[in-house]
């Protein structure tokens, strides 16, 4: 490679030749994942997997159970349940400071801290 | 240089590099991010506002940054001697940052209802409070700008004398690869949802990674190359770990970008029904910036472009393009550089020159 072509004439030799591997790898790559059969097959791919996992725990659920052991869709249910308790008591929460907030006199100056 | 001096400059350049990838592997020397000393003023669930201490105040109205809903805010504070914050500090503003914080289970309820009508004009007031000021110049970065806009526009006490947006993405049929894979017909929300009720952090990553997959080889190339020199180093570092911490986005709020503002493109409308009304983008009453980066790759140009023709007064909209990417062209030292004195001078231009200068 001519040295006077190359984009940074302070850059060394190696680095140039990695900077133009990965543009040349690099440009295809870039072009096959903002494509449409890319964006149109990445959900089959995604729900695919998904029913594999659903399919591999509708077996093996039963034995964790049967060994009074949780099943990772035993914990993924417990999550979600407290998530939702979770949200609940904060919005109660809110409700109940933003009731006081309501009930404090307008002026009440509030400090920066630190 | 002759051939003994070229030696010398090796020889040490290799010490500094064995010395700097130790610590660099080891994570030892980690970048101080978001190290501007700054005072929590206002804080309500997982946001908060903060106020950055600062000398003599020379301009007014204070400066509110909006941060976006998908990356933490300390970008705008990357590390000392480009930080935006910083600059803007040195510049004689008074600066307030909305930090969303990480949202988590408690959060997935959380819709553009709930930033525009609950947070933004709590923080606002809190600002009014902090600061003594009446009204204020807002930025919004990013899904940052969406919210200011919105806030801005629908709420008759918003008093926002500059309305700045930041790579804010108003037309979303315009966005590319980065909202493709929740087109109509393709994955929809609660696919991406995890048990929490929001989309988990390392898929946002994944969203922005696979815009250019190879490109961290190159990086790391670079890196090697420079790894004797502490300063990029350092900076580095810094915008790395940025660009791998992304936060969770909470699920109802998912929502309403995938079915409104990606599959309807509703902003292209200039009105969006949100909270039981309708709010007008033309509606925002002070001057707005469009400010777009020219080499943007998560909003492209012609995605934010619109904002000069939909968001506040004709009489009193500017568009300023800027060098850089998305995220450069704000933040790190090609901001502190070369977009940030255009910015800061704009706002000088739009603000009250204080004389004296108001001491906190």
């Amino acid at each position: 490679m001519d040295r006077s072509q190359r984009k940074d004439p302070s850059s060394p030799l190696w680095l140039d030749a990695i900077r133009r591997f990965e543009r040349l790898i690099g440009v295809p790559v870039e072009r096959m994942v903002t494509s449409d059969a890319y964006f149109d097959a990445m959900p089959k791919l995604r729900r695919l997997q998904t029913q594999m996992v659903e399919l591999v725990a509708t077996y093996t659920d039963d034995w964790f159970r049967l060994f009074n052991v949780p099943a990772g869709s035993d914990v993924r249910h417990m999550r979600e349940q407290l998530s939702r308790m979770e949200r609940q008591l904060e919005k109660l929460t809110k409700e109940l400071h933003d009731r006081e907030d309501g009930r404090r006199p307008a002026a009440r100056k509030r400090r920066p801290t630190g | 240089m002759d051939v003994v001096a070229r030696i010398g400059r090796d020889v040490e350049r290799s010490i500094l590099r064995a010395r700097n990838g130790l610590r660099y592997a080891q994570a030892m020397a980690q970048p101080r991010s978001g190290a501007t000393p700054k005072d929590v003023v206002w804080a309500r669930d997982r946001a908060e506002l903060w106020r950055y201490r600062n000398g003599p105040i020379r301009y007014h109205p204070p400066v509110l940054i909006v941060h976006s809903l998908v990356s933490r805010s300390y970008i705008l504070d990357l590390r000392p001697g480009s930080s935006s914050v910083e600059y803007l500090l040195n510049a004689g503003f008074d600066v307030l940052m909305l930090d969303w914080g990480i949202p988590d289970e408690r959060d997935a309820d959380n819709s553009f209802e709930t930033y525009v009508d609950e947070y933004i004009p709590r923080a606002v007031a809190a600002a009014y409070e902090a600061t003594g000021a009446a009204e204020l110049t807002m930025i919004g970065y990013c899904l940052g700008g969406v919210l200011a806009i919105l806030y801005a526009a629908s709420h008759a006490d918003a008093a926002v004398r500059n309305l700045v947006l930041l790579a804010t993405p108003i037309d979303f049929s315009q966005m590319g690869a980065m909202v493709a894979g929740v087109r109509a017909g393709r994955l929809d929300t609660d696919e991406l949802l995890d048990e929490t009720g929001n989309v988990p952090a390392d898929v946002l990553y994944t969203g922005f990674y696979m815009q250019a997959p190879t490109k961290e080889l190159a990086q790391y190339a670079t890196l090697l190359e420079n790894l004797w020199n502490d300063e990029f180093v350092d900076a580095y570092q810094a915008m790395a770990q940025w660009s791998r911490d992304h936060v969770p986005l909470p699920g109802a709020a998912t929502r309403q970008i995938v079915d409104d503002l990606i599959r309807r493109d509703v902003l292209m409308s200039g009105r969006w029904r949100l909270g039981g009304r309708t709010i007008e983008l033309a509606a925002v009453r002070g001057n707005v910036l469009n400010a777009i980066a020219e080499r943007d790759n998560v909003v492209p140009r012609a995605a934010s472009e619109p904002v000069s023709r939909l968001v506040g007064d004709p009489e009193r909209r500017e568009e300023m393009l800027l060098t850089g990417g998305h995220v450069t062209f704000g933040a790190g030292s090609h901001a502190f550089g070369r977009t940030l004195p255009r910015l800061s001078a704009w706002l000088a231009d739009h603000s009250d020159e204080l004389d004296p200068p108001k001491e906190r």
